[in-house]
């Protein structure tokens, strides 16, 4: 500093800060642009943070609601390892007509038959043909058909939705049936080309959906089905029932899991035994999209 | 934030003043005693001159960052609460939110240039 005792009209001097370090972190006089950016990396790290956070949040609490409404099933990389599976077996549709619980049900056991979607009810009289059931709900919106629920067909994905937690997929003709709402089958499902769809789950390992009840009364009932031993059935109930009882009776016949299938009964299902032998018939006169069980290799017919 | 240290001003034998600088707006030199300038407009008489509060400034804040200016032979300015310099009407303004009246001060064209290229070399926050 100047001599002290001299002092000056224009004179523009600092005092203090001679051993003063700007990077010793003395935030007082922080220049603008810098304190600027330090809070506004600050906010932004705390916006984002809150936002991770609510999204783990909400997320972890779908998936809690979620799994509330059903049993876990067998897990989705075991229905996986069973599509990739040929079919096997005789054959045919076995029927019979049993009760359980009160309520009487047609079941109709699948063996060594291939499934594929069509729109179109095919000709029944081709021997190749076994069976044939419908498959989703959908709604007519503005003079369309909307397919309620994901549904694939021949690797197209028509529709998307996971609320209805039964499915069945279907790849090379291979169909199995689960409960669940990860998308890992149905991904595989669209890569491999096959179809799917889902509907509300009535069974899971033994168990009732409940919270996927959302149709109420008593009307006809059909769904599909596996036991234990993962052999598929298709069951329908000879009269009006609700889906409660219906499940009830699904659980107490032994079925592990069971995917509703819209519709309700038909009079007289269309099917064709092991031997080859069709019975009934199938109409309908409404746009659904239909499950087809055929055999590649046509019995001999009578 | 690290806490604001505070002045210790010796101000008569048996008196002392403790006082943060940040609440100083600005020293009045007046011969051989100055009037402190507190925040709200309050006035502290300071019975020492204008170089011994020099001293006991660039002393006690020698390791804070500089928060005083000596502008001409009158004045010594916390930069905090500059506002407005204007070299050509001699002017310096002062802006105490605590004091509703404006605090202007004169002094030199020259004082006041240079003033304005410390600030803007500074890079300080201005009120």
């Amino acid at each position: 500093m100047k001599n002290q005792d001299e002092i000056f009209d224009d004179e523009v001097t600092v005092i203090g800060g001679s051993e003063w370090n700007p990077g010793t972190g003395d935030p007082g006089y922080v220049p603008v642009g810098k304190k600027s950016h330090q809070e506004r990396w600050k906010t932004t790290a705390i916006v984002l943070g809150t936002v991770l956070v609510l999204s783990a949040v909400f997320l972890l609490s779908r998936h809690l609601l979620y799994q509330k409404q059903f049993l876990k099933s067998r897990p989705d990389r075991e229905i996986i390892a069973r599509l990739t599976e040929s079919v096997s077996g005789q054959p045919g549709i076995n029927m019979k007509i049993d009760d359980c619980l009160d309520v009487r049900m047609k079941i109709f056991a699948i063996d060594g038959l291939e499934a594929h979607f069509a729109d179109t009810v095919p000709d029944c009289t081709d021997r190749s043909v076994y069976f044939v059931t419908r498959s989703a709900d959908y709604r007519i919106k503005n003079d369309r058909r909307e397919i309620i629920g994901d549904f694939i067909q021949d690797g197209i994905v028509l529709s998307r939705s996971r609320w209805r937690a039964g499915f069945m997929a279907i790849v090379d003709g291979q169909a199995q049936i689960g409960v669940s709402r990860s998308d890992r089958v149905f991904r595989y499902v669209l890569r491999h080309d096959g179809s799917f769809f889902r509907q509300m789950a009535l069974v899971s390992s033994g168990s009732r959906c409940d919270g996927q009840y959302i149709l109420r009364g008593k009307v006809s009932r059909c769904a599909y089905a596996r036991d234990i031993d993962g052999r598929l059935y298709f069951v329908e109930t000879v009269y009006p029932e609700g889906l409660q009882s219906f499940a009830d009776a699904l659980i107490e016949y032994g079925f592990t899991d069971a995917v509703y299938v819209t519709g309700g009964a038909q009079p007289d299902l269309f099917y064709r035994t092991p031997d080859g032998v069709p019975h009934g018939s199938y109409t309908d006169d409404k746009p659904h999209k239909l499950v087809i069980w055929t055999c590649r290799t046509q019995t001999p017919g009578l | 934030m690290k806490e604001e240290m505070e002045l210790i001003l010796p101000n008569t034998g048996t008196e002392i003043l403790k006082v943060r600088p940040s609440d100083i707006v600005y020293i009045e030199a007046d011969g051989n005693y100055c009037t402190m300038h507190l925040t709200g407009g309050f006035e502290q008489q300071l019975w020492f001159n204008r170089q011994r509060f020099i001293s006991i400034i660039s002393e006690q804040m020698r390791t804070e960052k500089p928060a005083f200016v000596v502008v001409g032979r009158s004045f010594i300015v916390n930069i905090s609460y500059i506002y407005r310099i204007n070299p050509v009407q001699g002017e310096l303004v002062l802006f105490d939110n605590l004091n509703p009246a404006q605090i202007r001060l004169h002094a030199s064209q020259e004082a006041l240039n240079r003033l304005k290229d410390m600030i803007g070399s500074m890079n300080t926050i201005l009120p």
